[in-house]
């Protein structure tokens, strides 16, 4: 197992290396000219060329990129070309703030998209489950921005329950039980189109194990029907559960950089958003890079999960 | 006799109403701000955009200065406490100044016992580091990116002299009489002063965020993407303000600025959306009308679109829109149509100045005459997100006069990389400026225009060429706005600008704010601005 483990991790390395070269070249094939946007008009091709020099934009591009690699490694990722501050000081903290808002939205769309799924299941073809299932039809076309936007609207302005928008309280001083206020509201919305995918995908899963031929023996032989769901469904689809959701962590992180402009959360969204309006190369690409790398260790960890979960795939592969 | 369905129905609606009205209500429960300004409290102002820098030579937008300008003071400053007129220029850091007859020299006399907060002294030497920071190449501390930026105010200065310890001179290479409206205007090229020990101590790349200057209030922190904090300068030379604190707070998105207001998480608002101005008003907002703001919405042309190389052309896509209609249905009538690039407020503004008038029928007979069947004409209009509703009305427009036009809009940030790199099927793209001074003819001329070689493709580009230089080398006040004008009305013959409208609404306030006032000008003053408890 831990040899599982290590061995993947090994394999992360030239995974990261590939994703940075992407991640770098395109971004310096953009059209963008970072000296043409930032700076005012009356320039002399003798000032344009000192600034090129100043931030390094005179070298091959092959130079650039080992000298943003070392910058990565080194001090995480250089300076700013428009803040002229260093990228990690930039990065990090907003990192950080996204992955506070990433979890939480990731906490809620598991355990209500298995609440409903589950419960959408055993109520197959009932009242309960019509409805719900059509909830979730029209959730699911639901555009997060929109979406967030009535959120906002109904709990901020109308109902006046939660703040409309930010991390803190401006005039408070900032809690803890603060930022779970200013929390809420976002992690619903980014949550939305996940929970709705595993609530689909739970509701699925039971049916099927309901009607599969272990669960018949099961009955067959007289077990309880809470018992069966409790100890054998529940087990069994665990796995594709965690499956599931290592996948839409995925597309929470997407959907967190829309929550972030409309609840101005200040998160790597907003961050990214502003450098690539500055053609802030070496933002852009530190930010996505580690967006990238978190997209890869959820993966990690949701493969680890799933060989601790299914000893097939832990026999299997070994 | 109505059925008893139909009595449950209505009274459902008449409590529901009731309801709906009861939750409406409270958003009015802020406290009124009263007449008697208050010293003490937090003021808090949301803001469309993230902010730049705060370093005043490297900065490059409204709402940076915005915050910046209350860190750092600039040699004359402009009285910003009337909402109309254009402001009158007023001592800041130099008590008095000087101007010599052909407007090359300026000498200002510098106030004494002024101290950065920093705790050094604010003299002649310390305004000849600044000037010498973008303007002189042999300095220590001579700045590439802060000398490019200035160039735009600071690009003709011959010589800076320090005639005493606190006596300062700025010589011109020709007659620059906008100077000083110049120096506290601004949006990039800030001229507000540093302290040069702070330059020293944390580096170029280090004063945008350590800002220290003179101003009525200090930097505390920048959280990026979250807020600014002010405090008030305890050790400020001039009057106290009445505010202990401005918290700044970046609010991109049009509705969750608004609901920002609404719920009091901020006092104040910039960009306030058309459609929100009554509803706020209705509920107890001051959404403030103002028709002098300096403040210009054009398109510019793509010359290197073929279509947009023939006069005809043009002309006849600024006939093809009513700019009125524009202003009265898109922007609710929250707006101004322009007819010319000199904006409302700008000291030579002339309400009855008219480019082309609003005429399909002639745009229509102007396109045949270029040789184009209808439907033949095509290019696309670059806007940003906010402005897609005024690009699909000036689309619609052109259809009717027989051009194609298709629409592109961006988030504002990528909207201004994408127009730093036309492509030949681009044909107009959204513009935002303005300025009191009249020499931004001769600024946005050579921004829309003589940089992108469009001069080449007018037969009477010489003749503006010529009167734009007769005016920027003008030395003489009496005849400056003359002179201007006529620029204007030259540069208008061209076709080159497309002058659309200026906002006449901008900033909301809440009720538990007092002594906002929207000056004719890009910014504010917050020194007079006072919170109810």
């Amino acid at each position: 197992m831990v040899r599982r483990i290590l061995s993947r991790l090994a394999g992360l390395a030239p995974l990261l290396f590939v994703i940075s070269l992407l991640v770098f070249f395109i971004a310096q094939a953009g059209p963008a000219d970072p000296v043409k946007d930032v700076l005012s008009q009356r320039m002399s091709a003798e000032q344009i060329e000192q600034i090129r020099a100043a931030y390094g934009l005179d070298r091959p591009a092959w130079e650039q990129y080992l000298t943003w690699l070392k910058d990565i490694v080194t001090d995480g990722g250089g300076l700013s070309f428009s803040a002229r501050s260093p990228v990690s000081g930039i990065v990090f903290p907003a990192f950080v703030n996204t992955l506070i808002l990433g979890a939480a939205a990731t906490v809620l769309s598991v355990v209500l998209g298995v609440a409903i799924g589950f419960v959408s299941g055993i109520r197959h073809g009932r009242a309960a489950d019509r409805v719900v299932m059509l909830l979730v039809q029209i959730g699911s076309n639901l555009p997060v921005y929109w979406f967030g936007l009535v959120v906002i609207w109904l709990t901020a302005v109308r109902w006046k329950w939660l703040p409309p928008g930010g991390m803190h309280d401006l005039r408070g001083d900032g809690g803890f039980g603060d930022l779970l206020l200013h929390l809420i509201a976002p992690a619903v919305a980014a949550s939305l189109v996940s929970m709705l995918i595993i609530a689909r995908f739970v509701r699925a899963a039971v049916i099927e194990s309901e009607q599969s031929d272990y669960v018949r023996t099961y009955r067959s032989q007289g077990f309880g029907r809470a018992a069966i769901l409790g100890k054998h469904i529940g087990r069994n689809i665990l796995s594709p559960i965690v499956n599931t959701t290592g996948l839409t962590v995925g597309s929470v992180i997407t959907g967190v950089v829309f929550v972030e402009t409309i609840f101005s959360w200040p998160g790597i969204g907003t961050v990214l958003l502003n450098a690539i309006g500055g053609s802030d190369y070496p933002v852009i690409q530190s930010g996505i890079l580690l967006v990238a790398a978190t997209f890869v260790v959820v993966n990690l960890i949701t493969d680890v999960l799933l060989d601790l979960l299914d000893p097939r795939l832990r026999h299997g592969g070994a | 006799m109505p059925s008893p369905k139909r009595t449950m129905l209505a009274w459902t609606a008449v409590v529901t109403s009731l309801v709906l009205a009861l939750a409406g209500c409270g958003s009015v429960t802020g406290a009124v701000a009263g007449t008697q300004p208050r010293d003490g409290g937090t003021l808090i102002v949301g803001q469309y955009q993230e902010v730049t820098q705060f370093d005043p030579n490297r900065q490059y937008s409204w709402e940076t200065w915005r915050i910046d300008r209350n860190i750092y003071e600039t040699l004359v400053d402009e009285d910003l406490s009337s909402a109309t007129g254009v402001p009158e220029i007023v001592p800041r850091l130099a008590t008095s100044w000087t101007v010599s007859p052909d407007a090359t020299t300026y000498t200002f006399q510098l106030r004494q016992g002024v101290q950065f907060s920093d705790g050094t002294p604010f003299d002649a030497e310390a305004v000849r580091f600044n000037v010498r920071r973008f303007t002189d190449p042999s300095f220590e501390y001579y700045d590439e990116v802060s000398a490019a930026t200035m160039s735009l105010v600071y690009g003709d200065l011959a010589s800076f002299d320090v005639v005493d310890d606190h006596t300062v001179r700025y010589t011109f290479t020709h007659p620059f009489l906008d100077f000083l409206r110049q120096i506290p205007n601004s949006g990039n090229a800030a001229s507000g002063i540093f302290s040069p020990e702070a330059l020293k101590k944390y580096g170029q790349d280090g004063l945008a965020d350590h800002p220290v200057g003179t101003g009525p209030f200090v930097f505390t922190e920048r959280v990026r993407g979250d807020h600014t904090t002010l405090e008030r300068n305890p050790g400020y030379w001039g009057q106290r303000p009445h505010l202990d604190k401005v918290i700044f707070k970046p609010i991109g998105d049009d509705q969750g600025r608004v609901a920002a207001l609404r719920t009091g998480t901020v006092d104040v608002i910039s960009r306030v959306p058309p459609d929100s101005v009554s509803t706020l008003e209705e509920d107890g907002f001051a959404v403030p009308e103002n028709r002098g703001a300096p403040q210009i919405i054009y398109y510019s042309f793509n010359f290197g679109n073929p279509y947009l190389r023939d006069q005809r052309v043009r002309q006849a896509i600024i006939q093809a829109v009513d700019r009125k209609q524009l202003a009265a249905t898109i922007y609710k009538g929250h707006a101004e149509a322009a007819t010319s690039i000199v904006n409302q407020g700008n000291e030579a503004y002339d309400a009855s100045a008219v480019d082309y008038p609003f005429d399909p029928a002639a745009a229509k007979t102007l396109l045949a005459e270029a040789g184009y069947q209808p439907g033949q004409v095509k290019f696309t209009i670059l806007s940003d997100t906010t402005g897609q509703p005024t690009a699909e009305y000036v689309q619609q427009s052109l259809t009717a006069v027989g051009i194609d036009a298709s629409v592109q809009s961006f988030e504002w940030i990528t909207y201004g990389t994408r127009t730093a790199n036309l492509q030949p099927q681009d044909g107009l793209y959204l513009g935002e400026w303005g300025y009191v001074a009249p020499s931004w003819v001769a600024i946005a001329h050579d921004h829309t225009v003589v940089e992108h070689g469009g001069d080449a493709f007018s037969a009477t580009g010489a003749a503006t060429v010529q009167a734009i230089d007769a005016a920027a080398g003008n030395p003489d006040p009496a005849g400056a706005t003359r002179l201007w004008q006529a620029a204007a009305r030259a540069w208008a013959k061209d076709a080159t600008i497309f002058p659309l409208l200026s906002f006449n609404r901008y900033y909301a306030v809440a009720p538990r704010v007092g002594g906002f006032v929207w000056p004719q000008q890009n910014h504010y003053d917050l020194s007079r601005v006072w919170v109810a408890d």
